[in-house]
């Protein structure tokens, strides 16, 4: 494969979600994530020649993830960017860059979800935007919404299954 | 599921805020090693929240990623640059090891190639472009390419199609602007039959759109 500096930054921006949310489900730590995307399309980048033309892109790029999220996994814990041992070795086991998730399928499931946040009280929108956008943790958003923390990370736990329960029943079987 | 649920529950919100222990940790390891629709579960959480995350946070998004990619690529390159250096230095100190210039690489080659390679190029085209398509008519709700979906920067208009129990997108293309036709499809999907020409590119399908006409015309 041929891959100038324009066509780097087209497979990056195709591919950039879909691989950042598969990798966070191999049992990347969350800061992390983009880290592990990045090398990934660097590892691309430079094995461009390997890829055989008209072959699935996305299934390969996670092919590298995964094979890069497996020697995160043999790193000393405290090195790591991965989720607690056991946790990762489960979501690992369960991956495989097969079809899934599949590039012409997130659209869908991104567009899903944001209906099922816009259709969430105003309240519990705010929460999620504040949770996400400028991570704030619990004890914060309890002073800022007048909460406790307990009562913040409940209404996460809720807000978070509604979202999810909305998406599938949009989306149906289409992602992974 | 036939763990406690609110266990699990509370297992994977503390894991979303960053505060799971060690031992929670391998608590919810083991009930998602035994039970696949657990697994299926935390992959889908872990997904989802993954994609609102990169919306929500503006050094997350897709065009910082990108940037973020382009130096670390640069970086690389730099390095492959001071290896080219240190081999022409390498070269210069031996110049037996040298390569000779060929004939066909040097600028008057490539002075005679240039306008030949660009009529052979424009001559491609006129023999590989396609007949006109046949008029299509779809029906579906119009979204906005970064409002909804997320896509780039520029707002486009996307056909949401359900059928059959599936939903495709088609990308929408005019020579005119469709928001005009469409209306503003950034607030919310807007039910539209839009007619074109159909083609596929690169997995995605794409209607040039001749006519559309909207089914509500009361929305915004």
């Amino acid at each position: 494969m041929t891959l100038d500096d324009s066509d780097f930054d087209a497979l990056v921006r195709e591919h950039q979600a879909g691989l950042r949310a598969w990798i966070r489900a191999l049992g990347a730590q969350d800061a992390w994530v983009d880290d592990l995307a990045q090398e990934a399309f660097l590892v691309a980048h430079r094995r461009r020649a390997e890829f055989v033309e008209g072959g699935n892109v996305g299934a390969w790029l996670r092919g590298i993830a995964r094979h890069l999220v497996m020697n995160e996994r043999r790193k000393d814990a405290r090195r790591s960017r991965l989720l607690h041992a056991s946790l990762a070795d489960v979501l690992l086991d369960d991956a495989t860059p097969g079809p899934a998730p599949r590039e012409a399928d997130l659209p869908l499931v991104v567009a899903a979800m944001n209906e099922c946040v816009a259709g969430l009280p105003e309240r519990s929108r705010e929460l999620l935007r504040r949770r996400y956008a400028g991570e704030e943790n619990a004890s914060t958003l309890a002073r800022a919404l007048d909460m406790t923390a307990q009562a913040v990370r409940q209404t996460l736990v809720r807000v978070r299954a509604t979202v999810k329960a909305c998406v599938e029943g949009k989306v149906g079987e289409v992602w992974p | 599921m036939s763990a406690d649920p609110t266990r699990y529950d509370a297992l994977v919100g503390a894991l979303h805020e960053g505060s799971l222990t060690a031992a929670e940790a391998d608590e919810l390891a083991a009930l998602a090693r035994a039970q696949p629709e657990l697994r299926r579960d935390l992959r889908r959480q872990l997904v989802l929240w993954e994609l609102w995350a990169q919306q929500q946070a503006p050094e997350r998004s897709a065009g910082s990623f990108l940037a973020a990619c382009r130096t670390r690529l640069r970086a690389e390159a730099e390095g492959e640059g001071e290896t080219f250096l240190a081999a022409l230095h390498e070269r210069q100190a031996h110049p037996a090891l040298t390569p000779r210039r060929r004939w066909w690489t040097g600028p008057r080659a490539l002075a005679w190639a240039a306008p030949l390679l660009a009529a052979a190029v424009v001559i491609a085209f006129w023999i590989a472009a396609p007949g006109p398509a046949q008029a299509t008519t779809l029906t579906g709700e119009a979204i906005c390419t970064v409002c909804m979906l997320q896509e780039g920067h520029e707002h486009h208009p996307v056909l949401r199609i359900q059928e059959g129990g599936t939903t495709r997108l088609c990308y929408l293309e005019s020579d005119h602007p469709l928001h005009l036709e469409i209306g503003n499809y950034c607030t919310g999907p807007i039910q539209v039959d839009a007619t074109g020409g159909l083609r596929s590119e690169h997995g995605r399908l794409i209607l040039a759109v001749k006519a559309l006409a909207r089914h509500d015309t009361t929305a915004p």
